[in-house]
């Protein structure tokens, strides 16, 4: 008696702690909020991969692969092996986004990625006495590389070196930045995630359009939140049963949620949505064959038209 | 002086004076003639630098064959001209003179320039002396005729001539080439005021030393015209002129024709996507922008011509489906020479019918035809246009459209690339009935300067009648 009263004060003040700890961040992360709408390094907030897009861009708590080299690297500990994935998406208004990357398990704790992703699109060039120059390309990079570790305290973390470079005709900014990431509770049916994207706030330097001048932009710290709820059930039919692994998902930042779900039958087939802030409903779906993965989501956006998103892993 | 002395001193003081002015204004005439020049890769009209947006003008109506003479139909010219005009269009290019000063006239009146061609057949051998003088004088017949006409912009002579006679294919082009830079020289001679060229089919004859053509021997042409169809843009051309000629480049004829032989039906779309993509390079390379080659082009052709199928099995009164060429650079690789026309013509009538392709080029040239569309269409009679494209934060760049309505409600927004609002643009301005003006100065709606990046302008447009159309425009913002 005494040691089940003993359990059930434990876990009450184990949820106690967790809305602490929940309200600590959501604090944090709204006093980062230093980064307003149309920051530097725009191209780097839309997420990179079709699975966390179709679930609202739900990134933080996540195991995406080398995914989690820009989603949370602090999960990269979970990487099998060898894999190579790439992402290709048509955005609005003729603005593409591709994503290469590359990632290896070097221990049973440490994972380590590396990325490439970039945007591009054409841009009409003209002048104020309104002269069309024709059209030039706007380029924007980022070169990722991180490395996960399964620490038992604070639990899993990682940390991810980017190099961004944008571009067009003569102007350029370029810097280097840090992400780290955290999962300081992981049980068996939940887990919380943190992300500290461009920790101190990522400098950029570069040359103007318009002079031979030097240029700064500072792309400011974004402290993000998120939780998970997984669980699996089975069905039974007459020839067997068929395996259901939900997951309900939930990113905070900055005074905004992101909320995103997941159902993968048989660990083969998955379905997703998710309601991306600003934007709208963002659906996708999964189709794991083998070693090869394909995802594919869909963005709503009835301001400035849908997006596609299409992933493909190879495992090796 | 008597009453009546002074009365009529007065009326001859009168005469004298009404006189004068006439005469003065008559033999003023020739000075109204614009001064066509080159220098360097650009072309200049009175000193200011200017782009051929032109249109290949043979307008021949159902039942008439080739050297159809327009200029003798006023119902015809008056009808095309203010089309061409309110197309954006600036020139129309000929294959032979017109005859009749009316015409030009016309075309002065409606703002338009000619370049006037004059037809030299293929095969003829340019090594003879007969040959050779009766070119030079009929040409410099025209020149002398119309010099002075304010609606001349430049003399072209010949249109893809293939030379004959015997000899080599070097001593064949020597003679074309010598003969195209003496008739330039006598035209010179007598209208140092415009410019003269000749026109080419591609290439590959240009800047080639046997052939006479580089510009060392070419001293007196002023540019070079080719006509090309190669697509959905112009390939290689721009680069490869560049190395073989430092006179400027026209394209003198580019475009599509609207008969898709893959359906056997009218494909207007196909026609407008081609001809603006072939703008669209030729934009690319013009030379009033850094080093580049261009001064601009004359789309072929302004109206079909039922007159030209190689087989004619339905003679000048049939409208021929036939592919009469094969051309692989376009994906309906049968070319149909009865359907090149931006508009369509039927029988017993000078009226056109505007193709698809006539829009398109409306809007690329910010021309206001499309005024003209049909109730149901575009509500936009132009792509919207940011000034200057990039700008830069705290800027302000204007955004400007035009539409069809000329009291529509419009509201816009600029949003990041996340697709997060950045702020909404005021109410636009009206500098003419059509136009509309926004203005963003690279702010949120905070006031605070927005950072480097693409931003888009969401443009949404309703109608008195409750139509609505939405149209972007993307923006860079640069420091």
């Amino acid at each position: 008696m005494i040691e089940k009263m003993s359990l059930r004060a434990r876990a009450k003040r184990g949820r106690s702690n967790l809305i602490i700890y929940c309200g600590f961040i959501m604090v944090l992360s709204n006093l980062t909020a230093f980064s307003k709408i149309g920051a530097s390094a725009i191209f780097l907030n839309n997420g990179i991969d079709a699975r966390t897009s179709g679930m609202g861009n739900t990134w933080t708590t996540v195991y995406s692969g080398v995914y989690n080299v820009y989603n949370n690297p602090a999960l990269l500990y979970q990487l099998e092996k060898h894999n190579i994935t790439g992402t290709y998406t048509m955005e609005f208004s003729d603005i593409r986004n591709n994503f290469i990357g590359y990632g290896h398990s070097v221990s049973t704790k440490t994972g380590i990625a590396f990325g490439w992703y970039r945007t591009g699109t054409s841009i009409e060039e003209t002048t104020e006495s309104e002269q069309i120059l024709g059209e030039n390309q706007f380029i924007a990079d980022c070169f990722f590389s991180g490395i996960g570790y399964n620490a038992k305290i604070p639990g899993p973390l990682g940390l991810t070196l980017k190099y961004i470079n944008e571009s067009f005709g003569k102007f350029y900014l370029s810097g280097i930045g840090f992400d780290l990431g955290i999962i300081p509770i992981a049980s068996k049916s939940f887990k919380v995630g943190v992300t500290l994207k461009d920790i101190f706030g990522t400098k950029l330097e570069g040359k103007s359009y318009w002079s031979n001048e030097t240029i700064k932009e500072t792309i400011e710290t974004k402290l993000r939140i998120g939780a998970m709820y997984f669980s699996e059930t089975e069905l039974e039919i007459p020839k067997g049963s068929i395996k259901f692994n939900t997951k309900f998902l939930v990113d905070y930042e900055q005074n905004f949620f992101y909320p995103g779900v997941e159902i993968f039958i048989q660990e083969i087939f998955g379905l997703r949505m998710g309601w991306l802030s600003g934007r709208g409903l963002t659906f996708g779906f999964s189709f794991w064959y083998k070693k090869i993965n394909i995802d594919y989501a869909f963005l709503l956006n009835e301001n400035l038209g849908n997006s596609h998103r299409f992933t493909t892993c190879l495992k090796l | 002086m008597t009453l009546l002395d002074n009365m009529k001193h007065k009326l001859l003081f009168s005469y004298t004076l009404h006189f004068t002015f006439y005469t003065s204004l008559f033999t003023l005439y020739p000075i109204y003639a614009a001064t066509v020049t080159v220098s360097g890769r650009k072309l200049l009209v009175d000193g200011k630098e200017f782009t051929i947006k032109g249109v290949c003008y043979s307008p021949t109506p159902v039942g008439y064959g080739a050297g159809y003479d327009w200029s003798t139909k006023p119902d015809i010219y008056n009808t095309d001209f203010p089309l061409i005009k309110s197309m954006g269009a600036n020139t129309i290019r000929t294959f032979g003179p017109p005859t009749q000063k009316e015409a030009l006239d016309a075309l002065s009146d409606n703002g338009l320039y000619i370049i006037m061609g004059y037809w030299v057949n293929s095969g003829q051998d340019f090594s003879s002396s007969t040959v050779r003088n009766n070119l030079k004088t009929g040409f410099i017949n025209m020149v002398k005729t119309w010099k002075n006409h304010p609606a001349v912009l430049m003399w072209a002579f010949g249109n893809e001539v293939w030379p004959g006679g015997s000899g080599t294919d070097a001593q064949k082009w020597s003679s074309w080439y010598s003969l195209v830079n003496e008739v330039a020289q006598e035209a010179k001679n007598e209208d140092p005021n415009h410019p003269v060229t000749t026109v080419n089919g591609d290439i590959w004859t240009i800047g080639i030393l046997n052939y006479g053509s580089t510009d060392s021997s070419m001293t007196a042409l002023d540019c070079w015209g080719i006509n090309l169809y190669l697509g959905e843009n112009f390939q290689d051309r721009f680069t490869k002129y560049e190395s073989t000629s430092t006179k400027p480049l026209w394209i003198s004829e580019w475009g599509c024709d609207a008969w898709d032989s893959r359906t056997s039906t009218e494909n207007q779309t196909l026609q407008a996507n081609y001809i603006k993509s072939q703008w669209q390079d030729i934009e690319r390379n013009l030379s009033i922008y850094s080093e580049k080659v261009c001064i601009g082009g004359t789309v072929f052709e302004w109206s079909d011509e039922w007159w030209k199928s190689y087989t004619n099995s339905l003679g000048n009164s049939g409208h021929d489906t036939s592919t009469d060429w094969p051309n692989n650079n376009y994906s309906d690789t049968g070319m149909n020479e009865e359907w090149w026309g931006i508009t369509s013509i039927s029988p017993g009538t000078y009226e056109k019918t505007l193709r698809k392709a006539y829009y398109e080029l409306a809007q690329l040239w910010g021309g206001t035809g499309i005024e003209q569309k049909p109730p149901g269409t575009d509500l936009f009679s132009t792509e919207p246009r940011n000034y200057p494209n990039p700008s830069k934060p705290g800027k302000i760049t204007k955004i400007k459209f035009k539409l069809t309505s000329e009291n529509a409600e419009v509201n816009s927004e600029i949003y990041d690339q996340s697709g997060n609002k950045v702020c909404e643009l005021s109410k636009p301005s009206k500098p003419t009935k059509y136009t509309y003006e926004l203005q963003w100065d690279g702010k949120n709606s905070k006031q605070d300067e927005v950072n480097s990046g693409i931003y888009i302008c969401r443009i949404e447009v309703k109608s008195p009648e409750g139509r609505s159309q939405t149209k972007f425009r993307k923006i860079l913002i640069v420091r």
